[in-house]
């Protein structure tokens, strides 16, 4: 063999091998279905967490905003308060590993329930503090003017601050449901088939890390690059309505 | 329609309003003058509870604001108020600002509200901003959005708190010109304003503020041609 078709031959195992471990790690034993339910696992978390941390997270906003302007509602600002720093100052994984091993330890309850629980409780206390913040910076006469209307607070909050509040903080929002969605990884640990998990999976029967890993790390890329784009449009859209 | 009784207001040690006493009748255009800082916004914000009193009592139309089963948000449906800074709602058009109110208090129908409020746009020649925003207004108009915005609820009286005061000056005139059409149509108003040809000419009676105290209240001829040495003060130092 000369020199020649030794690199080609080399070149040609190259390609091969690379094709063979592609073939070992997505279609054979029909693997991909592993990333498929991962993904689907993945994005069912994020979804529900995501509205679970919304509507938690504005409830808890609204308390603390309403406690900090009327002083109102002394002890649901405490409780609140409390909640957000407990969250806030422990680990995500550990708060998973809570509610599953401790908090459902005698009850049999679907994992990826307990998932959406632990990570939408989790960004709770996150959008609490990123809402009270976009609260803030709505001019103290917005309040004044509508109650001037004679409307009442919820509908002022409802119809003239949260609007504008959510406007502002849209980029910040954007940005917290990006980490949730990355986040939902630390369900692999808890045993839920999500994303990670499923790449983890496969290669633990391979032994091959290479494509599970890369093609997993490209899907979260692309979700994320999606969900950006699309807080970008949203802003895009309601800059028309800019003081 | 209206008596302010014994009305106190305090920030904190500091007193802004001692023992405010005055009577409105139906028809009244009283307008407040007073130096800076003598409490003249603070007590018209007292009127609606916007800002809230420290004691002594408000009462329209019978009913007390002060009482705690009072519902606040029914009778500041019949107190208009007019902001220095507009405060227009940014995230609406203008037409939007305008309805918000009348519908969402199931007033009127989303029609019916419409429809009126391209009528008053109309007589501020506005109609064709209806769908725009507020940034896209100048000063003048948008404080004369500002007060369609209260004329649509009807109100039984309008509060001005110092309407003009944030307008570059070439835009004065035109929301002057708005406040003293809608005072000819009979509306009681009060009026806090440093504009005092205006206020020789529109109002019938003034009240006086000085260090959170009532030291006139009368004709608005009285006031001007008045002997008292610190209303005296106080209008040279204006006309300078």
């Amino acid at each position: 063999m000369n020199t020649y078709m030794r690199f080609f031959d080399k070149i040609f195992t190259f390609f091969k091998s690379i094709g063979e471990s592609f073939y070992d790690s997505v279609i054979y034993d029909n693997r991909y279905e592993f990333i498929l339910k991962g993904l689907f696992h993945t994005i069912i978390i994020a979804f529900f967490a995501v509205i679970i941390g919304i509507i938690i997270g504005i409830i808890i906003a609204l308390i603390r905003h309403n406690y900090d302007t009327n002083g109102k509602m002394r002890i649901g600002n405490k409780v609140s308060t409390i909640y957000v720093n407990i969250i806030r100052g422990t680990p995500v994984l550990l708060q998973l590993m809570i509610i599953y091993y401790v908090i459902f330890k005698s009850v049999n309850v679907n994992i990826v329930i307990v998932g959406i629980l632990a990570f939408g409780l989790n960004s709770a206390a996150y959008v609490s503090e990123i809402i009270r913040s976009g609260l803030i910076s709505v001019d103290k006469g917005q309040m004044e003017a509508g109650l001037a209307l004679g409307l009442s607070y919820g509908k002022v909050m409802r119809y003239i601050i949260l609007p504008q509040a959510i406007r502002n903080i849209l980029p910040a929002l954007g940005n917290e449901f990006i980490t949730l969605l990355k986040e939902t990884s630390a369900g692999a640990y808890i045993g839920i088939l999500e994303l990670t998990k499923a790449s983890d999976i496969i290669a633990s029967r391979t032994y091959d890390y290479f494509f599970p890993l890369i093609i997993t790390a490209f899907i979260y890329l692309i979700m994320t690059l999606g969900l950006s784009k699309l807080v970008n449009v949203m802003e895009r859209r309601l800059s028309n309505a800019r003081s | 329609m209206l008596e302010v009784k014994n009305l106190k207001k305090c920030f904190g040690n500091n007193v802004v309003l001692k023992d405010i006493n005055f009577k409105v009748n139906k028809g009244d255009i009283i307008s407040i003058v007073g130096p800076s800082g003598s409490g003249k916004s603070t007590l018209l914000r007292c009127i609606n509870m916007i800002e809230k009193p420290s004691g002594g009592n408000i009462i329209f139309e019978e009913k007390s604001l002060m009482d705690k089963n009072t519902n606040l948000s029914l009778i500041r449906e019949k107190i208009g108020m007019v902001f220095q800074q507009f405060n227009l709602f940014p995230h609406l058009t203008v037409l939007d600002n305008i309805t918000l109110a009348p519908i969402k208090l199931k007033l009127m129908s989303e029609d019916i509200a419409k429809k009126k409020a391209i009528e008053l746009l109309k007589t501020i020649d506005l109609k064709d901003k209806a769908d725009e925003y507020p940034n896209s207004l100048s000063g003048g108009q948008k404080q004369r959005v500002a007060i369609i915005r209260t004329l649509i609820m009807e109100p039984d009286i309008i509060l001005f708190d110092e309407p003009t005061s944030a307008l570059d000056p070439e835009m004065v005139g035109e929301v002057l010109e708005l406040i003293k059409k809608v005072a000819d149509t009979g509306k009681t108003m009060i009026i806090v304003s440093h504009e005092m040809n205006f206020v020789k000419k529109i109002a019938n009676r003034i009240l006086f503020l000085d260090e959170g105290k009532i030291m006139f209240d009368g004709k608005t001829k009285d006031f001007f041609n008045s002997d008292n040495e610190r209303i005296k003060e106080f209008l040279s130092k204006i006309n300078k």
